[in-house]
């Protein structure tokens, strides 16, 4: 029952009622009269009790558990000094022990439960719903791409992932502890926003080969790497159930732009995209494979700067597998591929290995076929692709070039092609996605790709990805040349040429009706992404520029369902590197741990003479 | 809210004309100081973690001593029947009490700064502001809960150690909840995993020292706070229930 406060009662204990007199001034001046209660060594046994605490905590932290002789024994002097304190304050004590004051906190903790359960309830639902994050940082180093982001949100359905940052033996050199520090402070950010988007699905720690020998070498025997454990030095181990995949250090760092002398200005941390990626293979499992058809010129890892082992990187560090494969010593595509990569044919292809990859795309499959402008006198050569994918609704003019010039106060001056992505109408998603990303593709001689009206085989329909400006604007003229561009100024034949926009890659789809079912007989789809430039995903312009992965990484996922996976721009780590030694420490410890708490005492012992006088 | 203001600077004034409460300062600023001396040297990065670190597990102990006096004492000396007779509610009494306390632990940080400056002084690049921000805002939402816990330690007995025992262990419970997350038995159980993970101290914490402001970390220190300080007003009130 509330009573008010005129009608408080008087103290058990004989000291005044108060009330009576009504003003505080009165009850301060009977206070005044009030003996001063005698002074007990509290405070010391408060600090004593606590510092007991205190050290039971720290051995609680240091031995890893929560109960052992060490978290005990200081344990129970801080009970002993608290029995100590009550007997000390024994009065006080037991007065608070009587049977009316016991009654108020178990009403208080009536009223606990209730308020924390709706400021609980509150708090998470409101906190989980409706957010917003701002990264103070300079750098912006806190804020994961959406396809991280979506990445952490997908750990919830596989087992709980430990990721081991493996350091390895001691070398000279800084660049090593930077790059340890860049690792450490990723893996803060994943597990920070695991903690928020699938709690307790990653933890992170790092294991010393040569403070903790036994780890490492049961780690190096899981991994089947006991023979070659350099590989992981100081890479990224991650482990899931049965599942595990590693990241070695080099991959973690990619060039950054190319000088003129073809070599890469700077290297980058890409440790974002290589951690990503290997999440994605975790929670993807097995990996899948991509048929890469060899035998007529195409481009391969060992190709130097015209090669392709960028490509196959970035397809590996996203769980696929990479394998070469002959068509004219085949049957088929094998029963295991997920894709065939067609990169770069230089020579014709074979009727019949044509004929197995129709096979192959009517059965439902999926290809990535990039293809190149024709060389000066290739003219017969054509790849015989040309006239499969006709049938499909798509020609490629590989007679053609497109070419740009940039409009100068003296004429015109011919310049690469650097083609931003735009939202186009009637695109496919990938221009979509790639506009949004503000991805710049850099081409270097690309053939023309057009629509064909009525194609062969129905119920198919392209769909533009990348488009070349139109044929004239204020900067630029833009078309595919049928001429050879290197003899003399090319200029634009209205019955020869074709203008710009020029489409430069395209997504071969079945037409929504008959994705529905509507026709066709749900037999499933060839689905085809082409590009007029294979140079485009060769290492010399695949690693420089962002787009190009951006490209080929969105037309790879939406060849294998569509997940959201454009490339992750790498960002700058901010360095915050100090010049501090060890011999400094003397005098840090000078200023903070003698100077700073000496001044705090000092001033309190001016208080005490000021408060003493 | 005047009313609060005003015993708020009382309160404030008395912490700081306090001979104890400069031994506690000192202590304070003597393990904040070597901690963030050895940890900056070992690993020569100009960042507020080192001193944040600290700051997050020590106020465990000082939140209780600046606080364990507030009411219970008042209680005990029967000074606290005076000020409730005076025009001023439970709930101004206890938020005053709580923003001197708040005030006096602000009080505390400000020779910090000093660590600040010796990074700036040491750094390779420019000081990264924003980060050093977050990470004082981070320190001092901590210090608020982990005072309204103490507060609310005080407001439940006159005994002052029983207050500063009381205080530890109120402070102590956010941070349990960091040890549990770490168990596989709760890492298993995705429910409990989330009610654990949020309930963590540790899990809103870091984000300020990493140099994100983010809502749901502020949400979850100005609950918890608002929590402590609902129920030590309540304890306050409960006097009158009997």
């Amino acid at each position: 029952m509330a009573v008010s406060r005129s009608d408080y009662g008087g103290r058990p204990d004989g000291r005044p009622r108060l009330g009576s007199g009504g003003a505080a001034g009165a009850a301060a001046g009977d206070s005044g009269r009030r003996k001063r209660p005698a002074r007990r060594p509290l405070l010391p046994v408060t600090i004593a009790g606590c510092g007991c605490l205190a050290a039971a905590f720290v051995a609680m932290l240091a031995k890893g558990a929560i109960w052992n002789w060490a978290v005990g024994a200081p344990f129970a002097a801080a009970i002993l000094f608290t029995a100590v304190g009550i007997a000390l304050d024994w009065e006080d004590f037991k007065r608070s022990l009587s049977s009316r004051r016991m009654l108020a906190p178990f009403m208080v903790l009536a009223n606990a439960l209730l308020a924390a359960a709706m400021v609980g309830l509150a708090g998470y639902f409101f906190g989980a719903r409706h957010f917003a994050l701002i990264d103070l940082t300079r750098m912006k180093e806190l804020t994961l791409s959406a396809r991280s982001a979506g990445l952490l949100a997908r750990l919830r359905d596989i087992e709980p992932v430990e990721i081991i940052l493996v350091k390895g033996p001691d070398m000279p050199g800084g660049s090593r502890e930077a790059h340890l520090d860049r690792v450490r402070r990723l893996m803060e950010v994943y597990e920070a926003e695991t903690a928020r988007a699938a709690p307790g699905k990653l933890s992170f720690r790092m294991l010393d080969v040569i403070r903790e020998p036994a780890a490492a070498k049961e780690l190096l025997a899981r991994l089947d790497l006991s023979d070659n454990p350099e590989e992981i030095y100081d890479g990224l181990v991650f482990l899931s159930g049965d599942r595990k995949r590693y990241v070695r250090a080099g991959t973690m760092y990619g060039p950054g732009a190319y000088g003129t002398d073809g070599r890469p200005r700077s290297n980058v941390f890409r440790g974002e995209d290589a951690v990503s990626s290997a999440l994605a293979a975790l929670i993807q499992g097995d990996r899948r494979v991509v048929y890469s058809v060899v035998g007529h010129g195409e481009r391969t890892s060992d190709g130097g700067p015209r090669g392709n082992k960028a490509l196959i990187g970035l397809l590996e560090r996203r769980n696929f597998e990479v394998r070469q494969i002959q068509l004219a010593e085949r049957t088929g595509i094998p029963d295991d591929a997920s894709m065939v990569l067609v990169h770069g044919p230089k020579s014709a292809w074979l009727p019949e290995e044509v004929g197995r990859l129709e096979s192959y795309l009517d059965g439902g499959g999926k290809a990535l076929i990039l293809l190149d402008p024709l060389a000066p006198g290739e003219a017969e050569s054509a790849s015989g692709l040309e006239g499969l994918l006709a049938e499909y609704g798509l020609a490629v003019r590989r007679d053609l070039r497109t070419i740009a010039f940039h409009r100068t106060m003296t004429g015109r001056a011919k310049v690469s092609l650097r083609i931003p992505a735009k939202p186009l109408p009637g695109a496919s998603p990938i221009a979509d996605a790639m506009a949004k990303a503000r991805s710049l593709c850099a081409l270097d001689g690309a053939c023309a790709l057009d629509k064909i009206p009525a194609p062969k085989r129905a119920g198919y329909e392209v769909r533009p990805i990348l488009l070349s400006p139109p044929y004239e604007t204020e900067e630029f003229l833009t078309w595919a040349e049928s001429e050879p561009v290197e003899r003399g100024e090319p200029s634009f034949e209205e019955n020869k040429d074709m203008k710009g926009p020029v489409m430069l890659a395209a997504e071969i789809t079945g037409a929504p009706a008959e994705n529905a079912g509507a026709s066709g007989g749900g037999r499933p789809k060839a689905h085809i992404i082409v590009t007029a430039d294979s140079d485009m995903a060769a290492d010399s312009l695949l690693e420089p520029f962002r787009g190009n992965r951006d490209l080929v990484l969105a037309a790879v996922q939406a060849l294998h369902g569509g997940e959201k996976a454009l490339g992750i721009e790498p960002r700058p780590m901010d360095s915050r590197d100090a010049r501090v030694e060890e011999k400094d420490l003397r005098g840090l410890l000078v200023l903070f741990a003698v100077a700073l708490p000496g001044l705090a005492l000092a001033a309190g012992a001016v208080v005490w003479y000021a408060r003493r006088r | 809210m005047r009313n609060a203001t005003a015993i708020a600077r009382r309160e404030l004034g008395a912490l700081l004309l306090s001979p104890a409460s400069y031994v506690t300062g000192a202590a304070f600023l003597f393990l904040a100081g070597s901690r963030f001396a050895f940890d900056f040297v070992r690993t020569r990065q100009a960042e507020i973690r080192p001193l944040a670190t600290i700051c997050y597990w020590l106020p465990i102990f000082l939140a209780p001593l600046i606080t364990m006096r507030m009411l219970a004492e008042e209680k005990r000396a029967g000074t606290f029947e005076v000020m409730v007779s005076a025009p001023v509610t439970d709930a101004e009494v206890v938020i005053g009490k709580f923003l001197g306390a708040l005030g006096f632990y602000a009080a505390l940080l400000l020779p910090t700064l000093s660590c600040v400056a010796a990074l700036a002084h040491y750094s390779e690049g420019p000081l990264d502001a924003g980060l050093i921000a977050a990470g004082y805002a981070g320190i001092l939402l901590a210090g608020g809960l982990y005072l309204s816990l103490g507060l609310l330690a005080s407001s439940l007995t006159e005994s002052s150690i029983l207050a500063a025992f009381l205080g530890f262990i109120f402070c102590f419970v956010p941070l349990s909840f960091d040890m549990l997350n770490g168990l596989p038995e709760v890492r298993a159980d995705p429910i409990l995993s989330d009610i654990v993970s949020y309930l963590s101290l540790w899990t809103h914490y870091r984000s300020f020292i990493r140099g994100a402001i983010d809502t749901r970390d502020i949400c979850y220190f100005a609950s918890m706070t608002a929590l402590g300080l609902y129920l030590a007003i309540k304890a306050v009130e409960s006097r009158r229930w009997l």
